[in-house]
């Protein structure tokens, strides 16, 4: 028990700010303190489940913790990122950033899912796979199709594109 | 990482970002209310699935069938629609439920296991049904050789979300509604208790929506918004002991 408490400790120490972060990307500032408290009840209550390289594990119960909160249905099998939308509207933005942010929203959300375990989260590949809960295979072929889908979309002639992605209203 | 992922990365709207004083004040205050709590009763995960989890990340991505409405062919769906489901026959549901799961996986590869619960609303047939080697999913089809929607029920590994207590119903299936302009629909699913013996949507119109009702699982939808408004309807569960109306917020599991 003590022992428990002490990795427990260790654990919240080590990544409250991490999970903190992933939770801000998802969603509002506000909610992202109760996400990360549900993910660290989680935590102590499976305590024995939790593995050497508890970064993706812990990522996966926030991942769930969200998809639990959104209440869609449909929707619970995609995290979607937020606050990026936010930032289109920066006064100094470079053309280019323009361009990538632009790029960036016309990904669905799956896309969008899978890019930013990687470039936001900076996972590795086995640990996005585990984060989804799919085999690695399967990781690097979404990642590699959604990299292709954002380098067709930064191309200059691309014309600008909308996702028409269902978005269920949940009570 | 590459050069795009690193491009990407200038876009991570958490870079560089600290929690601050109170922040980390709040957290280890509630590390501290956490640990007074019991630590760990395992629950025994089932397994039911050696090698779904490429299914379920093919899911996920929305590739097959994640996106799309239930109702592309809205006049039919709509039109025919009854607030008492039918029945399924099996030779019917079993077809169904193999464009379920070829639709579900990527390759077109999936395979159906058990079929948990079979309803039919005019053309339209849902199902809640295990993948041979995934998890639980709810799949609708209008019959017409192409299933319209889906999603899992389960977890990946195969894991049923709890039934609740005698009396009680869940909502761990979601509610909520989707569509556009005068085309919407609502749809709920969940677990009913062993003594369950019926579940009612009542509507704030007045109307009620028999919902389906099989091994442990229920499930309803209709057309129109209510499932995307917060307390516009009633889950009504009907026992032995009579019915008793739930607000969709005492039914959320925690």
């Amino acid at each position: 028990m003590e022992g428990d408490e002490d990795r427990f400790r260790e654990l919240h120490t080590a990544m409250y700010a991490d999970l903190l972060r992933f939770a801000e990307r998802r969603v509002p500032p506000a909610e992202a303190e109760d996400v990360v408290a549900t993910v660290f009840l989680v935590a102590w209550r499976r305590i024995g489940d939790v593995p050497p390289d508890a970064r993706p594990w812990l990522f996966g119960v926030a991942r769930k913790t969200i998809a639990n909160q959104n209440r869609g249905l449909r929707r619970r099998n995609v995290v979607d990122l937020r606050m990026v939308e936010d930032r289109p509207a920066e006064a100094d933005a470079t053309p280019d950033r323009v361009d990538l942010i632009r790029a960036w929203w016309t990904l669905s959300a799956a896309d969008r899912e899978v890019l930013a375990l990687v470039a936001f989260d900076g996972l590795t590949g086995d640990q996005a796979a585990s984060v989804l809960g799919c085999r690695r295979s399967a990781f690097s072929m979404r990642l590699g199709r959604a990299r292709e889908r954002l380098r067709k979309a930064l191309e200059p002639a691309h014309p600008a594109a909308t996702i028409g992605e269902r978005t269920w209203i949940t009570t | 990482m590459d050069h795009d992922l690193n491009r990407l990365a200038t876009l991570d709207p958490a870079a560089g970002r600290e929690p601050t004083a109170a922040q980390w004040s709040r957290a280890r205050a509630g590390l501290e209310r956490t640990m007074r709590t019991p630590a760990a009763v395992r629950r025994p995960v089932a397994r039911r699935l050696a090698t779904g989890l490429a299914v379920a990340c093919v899911l996920a991505a929305g590739a097959a069938i994640g996106v799309p409405a239930l109702l592309p062919d809205g006049d039919a769906a709509y039109a025919s629609w009854t607030a008492v489901p039918r029945g399924v026959p099996g030779p019917e549901s079993l077809a169904a439920a193999r464009e379920c799961a070829r639709s579900w996986d990527d390759g077109g590869r999936g395979t159906p296991g058990e079929i948990v619960l079979a309803e039919r609303r005019g053309v339209t047939v849902l199902l809640i049904m295990w993948l041979r080697d995934g998890p639980l999913i709810i799949c609708s089809s209008l019959g017409t050789g192409h299933p319209a929607g889906a999603e899992r029920l389960s977890g990946d590994r195969g894991e049923e979300p709890p039934r609740p207590a005698n009396g009680r119903v869940t909502l761990d299936g979601g509610l909520g509604a989707t569509g556009s302009g005068s085309r919407w629909y609502s749809q709920a699913a969940g677990r009913v208790a062993a003594d369950v013996t019926g579940v009612d949507i009542a509507l704030p119109d007045g109307r009620t929506v028999r919902a389906s009702v099989r091994d442990g699982w229920w499930v309803a939808w209709w057309p129109g918004a209510e499932g995307g408004r917060t307390d516009a309807i009633r889950i009504v569960a009907h026992t032995g002991a009579g019915a008793r109306p739930y607000r969709p917020d005492e039914l959320f599991a925690d």
